[in-house]
Protein backbone atom coordinates (compact mmCIF):
# COMPACT_ATOMS: atom_id res chain seq x y z
CA UNK A 1 0.00 0.00 0.00
CA UNK A 2 1.56 3.36 -0.83
CA UNK A 3 -0.20 6.84 0.46
CA UNK A 4 0.82 10.17 -1.41
CA UNK A 5 -0.36 13.38 -1.03
CA UNK A 6 -0.32 16.21 -4.70
CA UNK A 7 -0.32 19.67 -3.72
CA UNK A 8 -1.04 21.87 -6.84
CA UNK A 9 0.05 25.19 -6.03
CA UNK A 10 -1.09 27.36 -8.57
CA UNK A 11 -1.83 31.17 -9.29
CA UNK A 12 -5.20 31.55 -7.70
CA UNK A 13 -5.85 28.34 -5.75
CA UNK A 14 -3.83 25.81 -3.64
CA UNK A 15 -5.45 22.32 -4.65
CA UNK A 16 -4.44 19.29 -2.49
CA UNK A 17 -5.22 15.42 -3.10
CA UNK A 18 -4.16 12.70 -0.82
CA UNK A 19 -4.54 9.13 -2.27
CA UNK A 20 -4.04 5.27 -1.44
CA UNK A 21 -3.25 2.97 -3.69
CA UNK A 22 -3.01 -0.82 -3.25
CA UNK A 23 -2.61 -3.68 -5.31
CA UNK A 24 -3.50 -1.60 -8.73
CA UNK A 25 -6.95 -0.36 -6.76
CA UNK A 26 -6.26 3.65 -6.53
CA UNK A 27 -8.67 5.26 -3.73
CA UNK A 28 -8.86 9.07 -3.55
CA UNK A 29 -9.25 9.38 0.42
CA UNK A 30 -9.24 13.57 0.98
CA UNK A 31 -9.33 16.99 -0.86
CA UNK A 32 -9.06 20.55 -0.74
CA UNK A 33 -9.56 23.60 -2.58
CA UNK A 34 -8.35 26.54 -1.08
CA UNK A 35 -8.29 30.38 -2.73
CA UNK A 36 -5.09 32.26 -2.29
CA UNK A 37 -6.76 35.97 -2.10
CA UNK A 38 -3.81 37.61 -1.26
CA UNK A 39 -2.97 35.21 1.87
CA UNK A 40 0.67 33.18 2.05
CA UNK A 41 0.06 29.87 -0.55
CA UNK A 42 2.75 28.27 2.14
CA UNK A 43 0.79 28.49 5.08
CA UNK A 44 -1.85 27.51 2.76
CA UNK A 45 -0.46 24.23 1.69
CA UNK A 46 0.84 23.57 5.41
CA UNK A 47 -3.06 24.30 6.45
CA UNK A 48 -4.30 21.96 3.53
CA UNK A 49 -2.17 19.02 4.42
CA UNK A 50 -3.10 19.10 7.65
CA UNK A 51 -6.76 18.91 6.87
CA UNK A 52 -7.01 16.35 4.27
CA UNK A 53 -4.87 13.94 6.87
CA UNK A 54 -6.79 14.44 9.76
CA UNK A 55 -10.08 13.97 7.01
CA UNK A 56 -8.34 11.10 6.21
CA UNK A 57 -7.41 9.43 9.84
CA UNK A 58 -3.75 9.40 8.98
CA UNK A 59 -0.40 11.28 10.10
CA UNK A 60 2.16 12.59 8.39
CA UNK A 61 4.37 9.69 8.83
CA UNK A 62 2.06 7.14 7.47
CA UNK A 63 2.63 8.85 4.11
CA UNK A 64 4.76 7.69 1.94
CA UNK A 65 5.14 10.57 -1.04
CA UNK A 66 4.43 14.18 -1.22
CA UNK A 67 4.51 15.73 -4.40
CA UNK A 68 4.09 19.14 -5.13
CA UNK A 69 3.63 20.66 -8.67
CA UNK A 70 2.42 23.93 -10.27
CA UNK A 71 4.59 26.89 -8.49
CA UNK A 72 5.29 24.85 -5.48
CA UNK A 73 8.50 23.61 -5.61
CA UNK A 74 9.82 25.13 -2.47
CA UNK A 75 7.05 23.87 -0.14
CA UNK A 76 8.99 22.58 2.91
CA UNK A 77 7.31 19.19 3.26
CA UNK A 78 7.85 18.46 -0.45
CA UNK A 79 9.24 14.69 -1.12
CA UNK A 80 9.23 16.09 -5.21
CA UNK A 81 8.50 17.73 -7.50
CA UNK A 82 6.88 17.47 -10.93
CA UNK A 83 6.06 19.50 -13.25
CA UNK A 84 2.73 20.80 -14.65
CA UNK A 85 2.32 19.25 -17.53
CA UNK A 86 2.82 15.68 -16.30
CA UNK A 87 0.43 15.96 -13.55
CA UNK A 88 -2.46 17.71 -15.16
CA UNK A 89 -1.87 14.80 -18.31
CA UNK A 90 -1.87 12.03 -15.25
CA UNK A 91 -4.77 13.84 -13.21
CA UNK A 92 -6.70 14.20 -16.43
CA UNK A 93 -6.28 10.23 -17.88
CA UNK A 94 -7.49 9.37 -14.11
CA UNK A 95 -10.23 11.38 -14.32
CA UNK A 96 -11.52 11.13 -18.18
CA UNK A 97 -9.78 7.84 -19.35
CA UNK A 98 -10.84 8.75 -22.48
CA UNK A 99 -8.65 12.06 -22.43
CA UNK A 100 -6.07 12.43 -25.06
CA UNK A 101 -5.21 15.89 -24.37
CA UNK A 102 -6.00 18.60 -21.91
CA UNK A 103 -6.50 22.33 -21.80
CA UNK A 104 -5.04 23.52 -18.57
CA UNK A 105 -6.75 27.28 -17.74
CA UNK A 106 -5.86 28.60 -14.56
CA UNK A 107 -5.63 32.01 -13.42
CA UNK A 108 -3.05 33.26 -15.06
CA UNK A 109 -2.20 30.92 -18.30
CA UNK A 110 -3.75 28.80 -20.56
CA UNK A 111 -2.17 25.43 -21.73
CA UNK A 112 -2.63 22.73 -24.16
CA UNK A 113 -1.17 19.06 -22.89
CA UNK A 114 -2.01 16.10 -25.46
CA UNK A 115 -0.82 12.59 -24.10
CA UNK A 116 -1.23 9.06 -23.92
CA UNK A 117 -3.37 7.06 -22.27
CA UNK A 118 -1.15 6.22 -19.57
CA UNK A 119 -0.72 10.28 -19.22
CA UNK A 120 2.49 10.53 -20.30
CA UNK A 121 2.78 14.01 -22.03
CA UNK A 122 3.23 13.33 -25.98
CA UNK A 123 3.51 17.28 -26.64
CA UNK A 124 2.57 20.79 -25.26
CA UNK A 125 1.90 24.82 -26.03
CA UNK A 126 1.36 27.36 -23.71
CA UNK A 127 0.26 30.96 -23.64
CA UNK A 128 3.27 33.08 -22.20
CA UNK A 129 4.05 36.84 -21.92
CA UNK A 130 0.01 37.90 -22.06
CA UNK A 131 -2.94 37.29 -19.53
CA UNK A 132 -5.25 37.45 -22.48
CA UNK A 133 -7.62 34.18 -22.16
CA UNK A 134 -6.76 33.53 -18.93
CA UNK A 135 -9.18 33.18 -15.61
CA UNK A 136 -7.76 35.94 -13.95
CA UNK A 137 -9.11 38.26 -17.05
CA UNK A 138 -12.72 36.95 -17.18
CA UNK A 139 -12.64 37.48 -13.04
CA UNK A 140 -11.78 40.91 -13.22
CA UNK A 141 -14.65 41.85 -16.05
CA UNK A 142 -16.92 39.80 -13.71
CA UNK A 143 -15.82 41.76 -10.44
CA UNK A 144 -16.84 44.74 -13.04
CA UNK A 145 -19.95 43.80 -14.02
CA UNK A 146 -20.77 42.62 -10.21
CA UNK A 147 -20.97 39.17 -10.98
CA UNK A 148 -20.63 36.14 -8.84
CA UNK A 149 -17.69 33.59 -10.51
CA UNK A 150 -20.51 31.16 -10.32
CA UNK A 151 -22.81 32.97 -12.27
CA UNK A 152 -20.79 33.23 -15.57
CA UNK A 153 -21.91 29.90 -17.41
CA UNK A 154 -25.07 30.34 -16.60
CA UNK A 155 -25.14 34.44 -18.14
CA UNK A 156 -22.99 33.03 -21.06
CA UNK A 157 -25.50 30.41 -22.30
CA UNK A 158 -28.41 33.23 -22.07
CA UNK A 159 -26.45 35.23 -25.02
CA UNK A 160 -28.46 36.27 -27.80
CA UNK A 161 -26.08 38.59 -29.48
CA UNK A 162 -22.84 38.45 -27.89
CA UNK A 163 -20.24 41.45 -28.50
CA UNK A 164 -17.12 40.73 -29.72
CA UNK A 165 -14.11 42.54 -27.19
CA UNK A 166 -11.99 44.65 -29.99
CA UNK A 167 -8.79 44.15 -27.93
CA UNK A 168 -6.74 40.93 -26.87
CA UNK A 169 -5.23 42.75 -23.66
CA UNK A 170 -6.89 41.55 -20.54
CA UNK A 171 -6.18 44.74 -19.24
CA UNK A 172 -7.89 46.94 -22.15
CA UNK A 173 -10.32 44.54 -22.25
CA UNK A 174 -11.42 46.18 -19.47
CA UNK A 175 -12.07 49.13 -20.93
CA UNK A 176 -13.73 47.86 -23.94
CA UNK A 177 -16.31 46.10 -21.31
CA UNK A 178 -16.67 49.69 -19.71
CA UNK A 179 -17.49 51.09 -22.84
CA UNK A 180 -20.29 48.13 -23.56
CA UNK A 181 -22.25 48.73 -20.25
CA UNK A 182 -22.62 52.48 -21.33
CA UNK A 183 -23.80 51.18 -24.47
CA UNK A 184 -26.42 48.88 -23.11
CA UNK A 185 -25.08 45.77 -24.02
CA UNK A 186 -26.44 43.14 -21.36
CA UNK A 187 -24.13 41.53 -19.19
CA UNK A 188 -24.75 37.87 -20.79
CA UNK A 189 -23.69 38.51 -24.55
CA UNK A 190 -20.88 40.52 -22.58
CA UNK A 191 -19.35 37.75 -21.16
CA UNK A 192 -20.21 35.42 -23.79
CA UNK A 193 -17.90 37.47 -26.20
CA UNK A 194 -15.15 37.47 -23.48
CA UNK A 195 -15.53 33.29 -23.45
CA UNK A 196 -15.40 33.82 -27.28
CA UNK A 197 -11.72 35.96 -27.17
CA UNK A 198 -10.71 32.79 -24.40
CA UNK A 199 -12.17 29.81 -26.81
CA UNK A 200 -10.52 31.53 -29.74
CA UNK A 201 -7.44 31.68 -27.89
CA UNK A 202 -7.31 28.30 -26.31
CA UNK A 203 -8.61 26.25 -29.68
CA UNK A 204 -5.67 27.57 -31.44
CA UNK A 205 -3.17 25.95 -28.66
CA UNK A 206 -5.11 23.09 -29.35
CA UNK A 207 -4.33 22.96 -33.03
CA UNK A 208 -0.96 23.47 -32.64
CA UNK A 209 0.02 20.55 -30.56
CA UNK A 210 -2.13 18.95 -33.21
CA UNK A 211 -4.98 17.46 -30.78
CA UNK A 212 -6.90 14.86 -32.64
CA UNK A 213 -9.18 12.48 -31.77
CA UNK A 214 -10.29 11.55 -27.70
CA UNK A 215 -11.63 13.26 -25.22
CA UNK A 216 -9.82 16.65 -24.66
CA UNK A 217 -10.50 17.40 -20.46
CA UNK A 218 -10.76 21.21 -19.07
CA UNK A 219 -8.36 21.50 -16.23
CA UNK A 220 -8.09 24.06 -14.04
CA UNK A 221 -10.14 26.33 -12.01
CA UNK A 222 -12.17 27.81 -15.00
CA UNK A 223 -12.80 23.85 -15.53
CA UNK A 224 -16.16 24.49 -13.79
CA UNK A 225 -17.51 27.71 -16.11
CA UNK A 226 -19.85 25.95 -18.23
CA UNK A 227 -19.98 29.17 -20.19
CA UNK A 228 -16.50 28.87 -20.79
CA UNK A 229 -17.00 24.61 -21.55
CA UNK A 230 -20.41 25.31 -24.46
CA UNK A 231 -18.39 27.87 -26.12
CA UNK A 232 -14.93 26.15 -27.05
CA UNK A 233 -17.27 23.02 -27.56
CA UNK A 234 -18.45 25.52 -30.33
CA UNK A 235 -15.23 26.42 -31.26
CA UNK A 236 -13.99 23.41 -31.61
CA UNK A 237 -16.39 22.33 -34.15
CA UNK A 238 -16.06 24.97 -36.10
CA UNK A 239 -12.50 24.94 -36.59
CA UNK A 240 -12.81 21.07 -37.52
CA UNK A 241 -10.49 20.16 -34.47
CA UNK A 242 -11.21 16.17 -34.08
CA UNK A 243 -11.99 16.20 -30.30
CA UNK A 244 -14.86 16.14 -28.23
CA UNK A 245 -14.07 19.21 -25.24
CA UNK A 246 -15.37 17.72 -21.70
CA UNK A 247 -15.14 19.06 -18.53
CA UNK A 248 -15.25 17.45 -14.92
CA UNK A 249 -16.44 17.89 -11.46
CA UNK A 250 -12.92 18.10 -10.18
CA UNK A 251 -11.05 19.07 -12.89
CA UNK A 252 -9.49 21.82 -10.39
CA UNK A 253 -7.78 19.03 -9.23
CA UNK A 254 -6.24 17.21 -11.91
CA UNK A 255 -2.82 18.80 -11.10
CA UNK A 256 -2.93 17.63 -7.33
CA UNK A 257 -4.41 14.35 -8.81
CA UNK A 258 -1.51 13.91 -10.86
CA UNK A 259 1.27 14.75 -8.32
CA UNK A 260 -0.18 12.03 -6.20
CA UNK A 261 -0.36 9.33 -8.57
CA UNK A 262 3.09 10.06 -9.81
CA UNK A 263 4.59 10.25 -6.41
CA UNK A 264 3.23 7.02 -5.71
CA UNK A 265 4.88 5.55 -9.13
CA UNK A 266 8.27 7.22 -8.12
CA UNK A 267 7.96 6.25 -4.36
CA UNK A 268 7.27 2.36 -5.55
CA UNK A 269 9.85 2.64 -8.27
CA UNK A 270 12.48 3.40 -5.54
CA UNK A 271 11.54 1.41 -2.76
CA UNK A 272 11.46 -1.46 -5.27
CA UNK A 273 15.23 -0.10 -5.96
CA UNK A 274 15.95 0.34 -2.45
CA UNK A 275 16.91 3.55 -3.17
CA UNK A 276 14.16 5.74 -1.52
CA UNK A 277 14.98 8.36 0.68
CA UNK A 278 12.68 10.05 2.44
CA UNK A 279 13.25 13.71 2.72
CA UNK A 280 14.71 15.36 6.19
CA UNK B 1 -19.37 89.43 -35.85
CA UNK B 2 -16.87 86.89 -34.78
CA UNK B 3 -17.12 83.51 -36.37
CA UNK B 4 -15.73 80.50 -34.28
CA UNK B 5 -14.38 76.85 -35.52
CA UNK B 6 -13.94 73.87 -34.11
CA UNK B 7 -12.09 70.92 -34.13
CA UNK B 8 -12.52 67.81 -32.60
CA UNK B 9 -10.05 64.96 -31.40
CA UNK B 10 -9.22 61.82 -29.12
CA UNK B 11 -10.58 58.24 -28.56
CA UNK B 12 -14.24 59.98 -28.59
CA UNK B 13 -13.84 62.00 -31.26
CA UNK B 14 -16.24 60.15 -33.41
CA UNK B 15 -19.28 60.30 -31.18
CA UNK B 16 -18.37 64.40 -30.91
CA UNK B 17 -21.57 66.63 -32.89
CA UNK B 18 -19.11 67.91 -35.83
CA UNK B 19 -18.84 67.02 -39.38
CA UNK B 20 -16.08 65.08 -40.83
CA UNK B 21 -13.84 67.93 -41.64
CA UNK B 22 -13.71 68.58 -38.32
CA UNK B 23 -12.23 65.96 -36.91
CA UNK B 24 -8.39 65.19 -36.73
CA UNK B 25 -6.74 62.50 -34.99
CA UNK B 26 -5.09 62.86 -31.84
CA UNK B 27 -1.60 62.25 -33.32
CA UNK B 28 -2.08 65.41 -35.28
CA UNK B 29 -3.33 67.67 -32.68
CA UNK B 30 -0.45 65.67 -30.13
CA UNK B 31 2.29 66.86 -32.91
CA UNK B 32 0.78 70.53 -33.31
CA UNK B 33 -0.08 71.07 -29.45
CA UNK B 34 3.85 70.07 -28.61
CA UNK B 35 4.81 72.51 -31.54
CA UNK B 36 3.02 75.26 -30.02
CA UNK B 37 3.82 74.70 -26.05
CA UNK B 38 7.75 74.07 -27.57
CA UNK B 39 8.42 75.38 -30.97
CA UNK B 40 11.55 73.71 -31.26
CA UNK B 41 10.26 70.00 -29.97
CA UNK B 42 11.03 67.38 -33.41
CA UNK B 43 9.68 64.67 -30.84
CA UNK B 44 6.78 63.85 -28.68
CA UNK B 45 5.98 61.04 -26.29
CA UNK B 46 2.73 60.93 -24.83
CA UNK B 47 1.70 57.99 -22.37
CA UNK B 48 -1.37 57.92 -21.99
CA UNK B 49 -4.14 55.61 -19.91
CA UNK B 50 -4.64 53.50 -23.06
CA UNK B 51 -1.56 54.33 -25.30
CA UNK B 52 1.51 55.51 -25.70
CA UNK B 53 2.94 57.40 -28.74
CA UNK B 54 6.07 58.78 -30.19
CA UNK B 55 5.65 60.83 -32.74
CA UNK B 56 7.98 62.65 -35.10
CA UNK B 57 6.98 66.12 -35.69
CA UNK B 58 8.97 68.78 -38.78
CA UNK B 59 9.86 72.30 -37.54
CA UNK B 60 6.25 73.35 -37.81
CA UNK B 61 4.74 71.03 -35.75
CA UNK B 62 3.68 68.93 -38.85
CA UNK B 63 3.51 64.73 -38.38
CA UNK B 64 6.07 62.70 -40.06
CA UNK B 65 6.76 59.25 -38.44
CA UNK B 66 4.70 58.00 -35.51
CA UNK B 67 4.78 54.55 -33.82
CA UNK B 68 1.91 53.56 -31.35
CA UNK B 69 1.17 50.65 -29.06
CA UNK B 70 -2.85 50.54 -28.52
CA UNK B 71 -3.28 46.77 -28.74
CA UNK B 72 -1.41 45.67 -24.70
CA UNK B 73 -1.76 47.90 -21.95
CA UNK B 74 1.58 46.95 -21.27
CA UNK B 75 3.72 50.28 -21.49
CA UNK B 76 0.45 52.28 -21.18
CA UNK B 77 -0.90 54.47 -18.41
CA UNK B 78 -2.89 51.97 -17.21
CA UNK B 79 -0.28 49.57 -16.41
CA UNK B 80 0.62 51.62 -13.14
CA UNK B 81 -3.29 52.37 -12.76
CA UNK B 82 -3.41 48.61 -12.53
CA UNK B 83 -1.13 47.75 -10.18
CA UNK B 84 -1.68 50.85 -8.04
CA UNK B 85 -5.16 49.04 -7.76
CA UNK B 86 -3.65 45.64 -6.53
CA UNK B 87 -1.85 48.14 -4.29
CA UNK B 88 -4.44 49.67 -2.61
CA UNK B 89 -3.09 53.12 -3.54
CA UNK B 90 -4.43 56.09 -5.62
CA UNK B 91 -2.71 56.82 -8.65
CA UNK B 92 -1.48 60.05 -7.35
CA UNK B 93 0.57 58.37 -4.52
CA UNK B 94 2.80 56.07 -7.22
CA UNK B 95 5.24 58.56 -8.30
CA UNK B 96 6.16 59.84 -4.73
CA UNK B 97 5.96 55.93 -3.08
CA UNK B 98 8.69 55.15 -6.42
CA UNK B 99 10.85 58.31 -5.34
CA UNK B 100 11.50 56.85 -2.10
CA UNK B 101 13.25 53.51 -3.18
CA UNK B 102 16.45 52.73 -2.53
CA UNK B 103 16.97 49.30 -4.37
CA UNK B 104 16.91 48.03 -8.08
CA UNK B 105 14.45 45.37 -8.48
CA UNK B 106 13.69 44.13 -12.20
CA UNK B 107 10.23 43.58 -12.79
CA UNK B 108 10.05 40.77 -15.35
CA UNK B 109 6.65 40.56 -17.08
CA UNK B 110 5.56 42.35 -19.85
CA UNK B 111 2.03 41.81 -19.10
CA UNK B 112 0.37 44.01 -16.92
CA UNK B 113 -1.48 41.16 -15.09
CA UNK B 114 1.33 39.09 -14.43
CA UNK B 115 3.23 41.92 -13.49
CA UNK B 116 0.48 42.74 -11.00
CA UNK B 117 1.09 38.46 -9.70
CA UNK B 118 4.96 39.30 -9.97
CA UNK B 119 4.27 42.17 -7.59
CA UNK B 120 2.40 40.33 -5.18
CA UNK B 121 4.86 37.38 -4.82
CA UNK B 122 7.26 40.32 -4.66
CA UNK B 123 5.55 41.58 -1.84
CA UNK B 124 5.15 38.75 -0.20
CA UNK B 125 8.70 37.64 -0.30
CA UNK B 126 9.59 40.80 1.57
CA UNK B 127 10.37 43.40 -1.23
CA UNK B 128 9.38 46.54 -0.26
CA UNK B 129 6.65 48.71 -2.23
CA UNK B 130 8.84 51.51 -2.86
CA UNK B 131 11.18 49.57 -4.77
CA UNK B 132 8.95 47.50 -6.22
CA UNK B 133 6.83 50.20 -8.03
CA UNK B 134 10.26 52.16 -8.76
CA UNK B 135 10.90 48.80 -11.15
CA UNK B 136 7.42 49.25 -12.41
CA UNK B 137 7.74 52.33 -13.25
CA UNK B 138 11.66 51.68 -14.70
CA UNK B 139 9.42 48.66 -16.83
CA UNK B 140 6.79 51.19 -18.32
CA UNK B 141 9.46 53.76 -19.16
CA UNK B 142 11.53 51.15 -20.71
CA UNK B 143 8.88 49.69 -23.06
CA UNK B 144 8.22 53.80 -24.09
CA UNK B 145 12.01 53.98 -25.02
CA UNK B 146 11.55 51.20 -27.67
CA UNK B 147 8.18 52.65 -29.17
CA UNK B 148 10.31 56.02 -29.22
CA UNK B 149 13.53 53.49 -31.34
CA UNK B 150 11.03 52.20 -33.30
CA UNK B 151 9.37 55.58 -34.67
CA UNK B 152 12.82 56.93 -35.17
CA UNK B 153 14.38 57.62 -31.96
CA UNK B 154 14.91 61.20 -30.09
CA UNK B 155 15.85 64.62 -31.84
CA UNK B 156 15.89 67.82 -29.92
CA UNK B 157 13.87 69.03 -28.54
CA UNK B 158 11.83 66.18 -26.70
CA UNK B 159 8.41 66.72 -25.47
CA UNK B 160 6.79 64.22 -22.85
CA UNK B 161 3.21 65.06 -22.52
CA UNK B 162 0.18 63.01 -21.23
CA UNK B 163 -1.23 62.09 -17.90
CA UNK B 164 2.05 59.59 -16.95
CA UNK B 165 3.97 62.86 -17.43
CA UNK B 166 2.39 64.23 -14.28
CA UNK B 167 4.22 61.23 -12.39
CA UNK B 168 7.80 62.10 -10.81
CA UNK B 169 9.05 58.62 -10.73
CA UNK B 170 8.09 58.47 -14.19
CA UNK B 171 9.83 61.32 -15.39
CA UNK B 172 12.74 60.62 -13.77
CA UNK B 173 13.53 57.63 -14.76
CA UNK B 174 12.29 58.39 -18.28
CA UNK B 175 15.33 61.65 -18.13
CA UNK B 176 17.94 58.77 -16.96
CA UNK B 177 17.35 56.58 -20.28
CA UNK B 178 17.17 59.59 -22.41
CA UNK B 179 20.38 61.05 -20.82
CA UNK B 180 22.03 56.73 -21.77
CA UNK B 181 20.65 56.83 -24.70
CA UNK B 182 20.52 60.38 -26.81
CA UNK B 183 23.08 61.94 -24.74
CA UNK B 184 21.90 65.68 -23.70
CA UNK B 185 18.61 66.59 -25.23
CA UNK B 186 16.52 69.14 -23.64
CA UNK B 187 13.17 67.89 -22.60
CA UNK B 188 10.22 69.74 -21.96
CA UNK B 189 7.35 68.54 -19.76
CA UNK B 190 4.28 71.05 -19.37
CA UNK B 191 2.43 71.62 -16.64
CA UNK B 192 -0.96 71.71 -19.03
CA UNK B 193 0.49 68.97 -20.98
CA UNK B 194 -2.82 67.20 -20.47
CA UNK B 195 -4.18 69.43 -22.81
CA UNK B 196 -1.68 69.19 -25.74
CA UNK B 197 -3.86 67.20 -28.08
CA UNK B 198 -7.22 70.06 -27.28
CA UNK B 199 -4.29 72.62 -27.76
CA UNK B 200 -3.61 71.09 -31.25
CA UNK B 201 -7.30 70.86 -32.03
CA UNK B 202 -7.46 74.92 -31.21
CA UNK B 203 -4.80 75.60 -33.56
CA UNK B 204 -6.54 73.62 -36.64
CA UNK B 205 -9.27 75.08 -35.76
CA UNK B 206 -7.88 78.41 -35.99
CA UNK B 207 -6.14 78.05 -39.12
CA UNK B 208 -9.68 76.56 -40.68
CA UNK B 209 -11.00 79.89 -39.53
CA UNK B 210 -8.04 82.14 -40.94
CA UNK B 211 -8.69 80.10 -44.27
CA UNK B 212 -12.01 80.47 -44.80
Amino acid sequence: MTLSVGVDLGTGAVKTALFRVEDGKTEWLARRNDKIRQRDPFKLADDALASVLKDAGLEQDDIQYIATTGDGENIQFSTGHFYSMTTHARGAVFLEPEARSLLDVGALHGRAVKMDERGKVLGYRMTSQCASGSGQFLENIARYLGIAQSEIGELSQQADDPEIVSTICAVLAETDVINMVSRGISAPNIIKGIHLAMAGRLAKLLRVIKASGGVTLVTGGLALDDGLIATLQENVGEQKIKVSVKSHPDSPYAGAIGAALWGVYRYEKLAAQGRFKKAS
Amino acid sequence: MEESYSVGTGYGRVRLPFPKEQIRSEILCHGLGAHLMYPETRTVLDIGGQDTKSIQVDKDGIVVNFQMNDRCAAGCGRYLGYNADEMNIGVHELGPIAMESTKNIRINSTCTVFAGAELRDRLAMGDKRSDILAGLHRSIILRAMSIISRSGGISDQFTFTGGVAKNEAAVKELRKLVKENYGDVQININPDSIYTGALGAAEFARREGEAA
